[in-house]
């Protein structure tokens, strides 16, 4: 057993890591500094006492931070103190613990230590990290938070409980022992509960391979130009120093002259082969080894090639489970569920996302989470799509309109007939988009379902809603038409366009069930 | 006699068939003068160019007409705001409207919110007006923040809602 009540540092391998950080971000600055001083004359050497004093300040300052970061448990507390110039102490009560994840990127995979997070959601306090313990230190303190933390709970209830039955009950002390044993006794049942492991998902190399393949792969190709990009304008100007001549030949003109249309298919389809490409590679590196597993009220979900995650989540904190689709998985019978948990800070959105999921997994994970599967439909929106494909109308004309100006003006008639079709092709995007969207609502869930190329199912709990939105802009007032929003504690959900009545009838029995429901919402 | 009736989703009244509370009429005064006195200081873009750019008189021009229709604009969605904002109270939950140009209605039950805040900047204490910020665990986008109410409503709502929370915690 782990002894943390007094203050305890990190492993040792820490300061490789913080050093590793360090040396990184400096790593720009000392290029720039290199190239710089070479221009300047007397004043060069201020640069170089400088530069070498933030070095030696980067070598020394790991060994700072290491020494002055300590954790420890005190008084049903988790204490970390940190800083050598600026203190900073947290303490976490173990009851407002939500959860605690292990994760483990390249770098701290080199050097074999991990991360624990410490999640507490419902506070505005920013989630803590303890970025370096040796993997078996960091899984058994864990475990201790998470017993910790459930024997703070359970002492809590049992003492409310008793002191219910004090109350009723104040002569009769042996009825009294009965209960607390009966207490004692389901929690000792519900702790074997709790070791009680069940696989749900497993994904192999060829469920990985098919995951990759159905990505969004225009994403991934505008991310890669996106990086190449980013990265060129950062060592251009180191590059132009050395290799100047060279690049001379590759200006934009030259580049330009020598493209032909042959040039440029070629350049689409290596686009699209690259994408693809990269969206395996990327697929295979965050996927690889998914497993996810039931254990106690938690679920477990371990992934990752280079980045290894360890994700617990509390079944009773996830919020929405959706179901994302496209034309591709339709195809090989799956879909990419994700799980959003309440946040604890309102700017970051944190969800799991577990890709291939088949019809199969899809109702287990429901059932998992949910308890009940979403039964037959009490209440059923539609939405307009000729309102979908106005709105659509409205956006486009804003840009096409000036660009058929344009071509008008240059005599170009023959640009138009794309830009036509291309508006036309949208304006039925946008008209099926509202066609396949609608909301449903049985006697315990929200079910969204938007989209039609890439749908997307979206289940949120009634008694988890926090508030209803109704909202229209004033063009929609005659209408009668007004759109719908749903607030839970893991963002808002919404669709548009429906019919202002039929919306008023929803919104009603929402509201009024989370009213008469008794169920905390986490 | 103490009365326990069964509560059905079903038989609860809808909330578009409650009156809606108005705002105090000094809340639009609040609002025309705060627009003013935004707009007071952007009337330097237009007569730094007037003495400037004096063989540009397009300059000013133009500058001064976009303040001007800016300035009816937001005075014009202000005066029409101010009609259609209002809020209700019930027994379980709060709704409040507002807004023209984008017109919504968010409802928030008791059992939901978290905690409640009364707030007040120099204008709306010039005009005895307070704001009362109503906070979920939806995040910003679910808060309910009802601005221009009387203090004294305020408190009351604030003390109300007090009493409905104790009842859920």
């Amino acid at each position: 057993m782990l002894n943390l009540s007094t203050p305890q540092r990190q492993s040792k391998k820490i300061i490789a890591f913080y050093l590793f950080k360090s040396i990184k971000g400096l790593l720009f600055y000392f290029l720039f500094a290199a190239i710089g001083t070479r221009s300047m004359g007397e004043e060069a050497w201020y640069i170089i006492a400088l530069i070498s004093f933030v070095a030696i300040m980067s070598l020394v300052s790991p060994v700072i931070k290491y020494i002055y970061f300590t954790f420890h448990l005190e008084s049903d507390e988790l204490i970390i103190q940190k800083g050598l110039i600026q203190k900073e102490r947290k303490a976490i009560p173990l009851e407002r613990i939500q959860s605690i994840n292990i994760t483990q990127n390249v770098v701290q995979r080199i050097l074999g230590i991990v991360s624990l997070e410490v999640d507490t959601a419902g506070s505005k306090a920013k989630e803590l990290e303890i970025p370096g313990l040796d993997r078996e230190f960091a899984s058994q303190f864990k475990e201790l938070l998470q017993e910790r933390k459930e024997e703070i709970v359970e002492v809590f209830n049992v003492e409310t409980e008793s002191a219910i039955v004090d109350n009723d009950l104040e002569s009769n002390t042996e009825f009294n022992d009965t209960t607390a044993n009966t207490i004692k006794k389901e929690t000792t049942y519900k702790k074997l509960k709790d070791q009680i492991e069940t696989p749900i998902l497993k994904l192999g190399l060829m469920d990985l391979l098919k995951v990759g393949i159905t990505q969004n792969h225009l994403k991934s190709g505008g991310l890669a130009i996106g990086v190449v990009f980013g990265s060129w304008y950062n060592i251009k100007e180191i590059l132009e120093e050395y290799f100047g001549d060279w690049l001379e030949q590759f200006s934009f003109e030259n580049v330009i002259s020598g493209t032909s249309i042959g040039l440029a298919v070629a350049a689409i389809v290596a686009f699209l082969f690259f994408s693809v490409i990269i969206s395996l590679i990327l697929a295979i590196n965050k996927y690889w080894n998914f497993s996810m597993v039931k254990k106690g009220a938690d679920l477990e979900i371990e992934m990752g090639l280079l980045n290894k995650k360890e994700i617990k989540i509390p079944l009773s904190k996830v919020q929405i489970l959706e179901f994302h689709s496209n034309p591709l998985r339709k195809l090989l019978g799956f879909q990419t569920a994700q799980i959003f948990q309440a946040q604890s800070t309102n700017d970051k959105l944190s969800h799991v996302s577990v890709p291939a999921c088949t019809v199969a997994h899809q109702k287990v994970l429901q059932h998992l989470i949910f308890k009940q599967p979403v039964e037959e439909t009490e209440i059923e929106l539609i939405c307009n799509p000729w309102s979908h494909a106005r709105l659509r109308f409205y956006i486009l004309s804003i840009f096409i309109i000036p660009s058929v100006g344009t071509a008008i003006y240059f005599e170009q008639y023959l640009a138009i007939i794309p830009l036509l079709l291309f508006m036309i092709l949208l304006i039925c995007m946008a008209f099926m988009y509202g066609k396949k969207s609608k909301i449903v609502k049985d006697d315990d869930f929200v079910v969204f379902k938007k989209g039609w190329l890439f749908p997307k199912t979206i289940i949120s709990p009634i008694f988890k809603t926090q508030a209803v939105e109704k909202w229209r802009s004033v063009f929609l007032k005659r209408r009668r038409e007004a759109h719908f929003k749903l607030h839970t504690a893991a963002g808002t959900r919404g669709l548009r366009y429906f019919k202002e009545d039929q919306l008023n009838t929803l919104i009603n029995t929402v509201n009024n069930q989370v009213i008469c429901s008794e169920q905390k919402w986490m | 006699m103490m009365t326990n009736d069964q509560v059905l989703a079903a038989g609860l009244p809808n909330i578009e068939d409650t009156d809606f509370q108005k705002h105090p009429k000094r809340f639009l005064n609040k609002k025309l003068i705060a627009t003013l006195l935004f707009f007071v200081p952007s009337l330097a873009g237009v007569i730094i160019p007037f003495f400037t750019t004096s063989e540009h008189p397009w300059v000013w021009k133009t500058t001064g007409g976009i303040w001007l229709v800016a300035l009816i604009v937001t005075i014009f969605l202000a005066y029409k705001g101010y009609f259609v904002r209002g809020y209700v109270l019930r027994e379980q939950d709060i709704t409040y409207k507002k807004g023209w140009l984008f017109h919504s209605q968010i409802t928030v039950p008791f059992n939901r919110i978290q905690h409640t805040e009364i707030n007040h900047g120099p204008i709306d204490r010039m005009f005895k007006l307070c704001q009362l910020d109503i906070f979920t665990a939806g995040g910003s986008s679910s808060d309910l923040s009802i601005s221009g109410l009387d203090p004294e409503d305020a408190a009351k709502l604030k003390e109300y809602i007090s009493g409905k929370l104790s009842h859920y915690a």
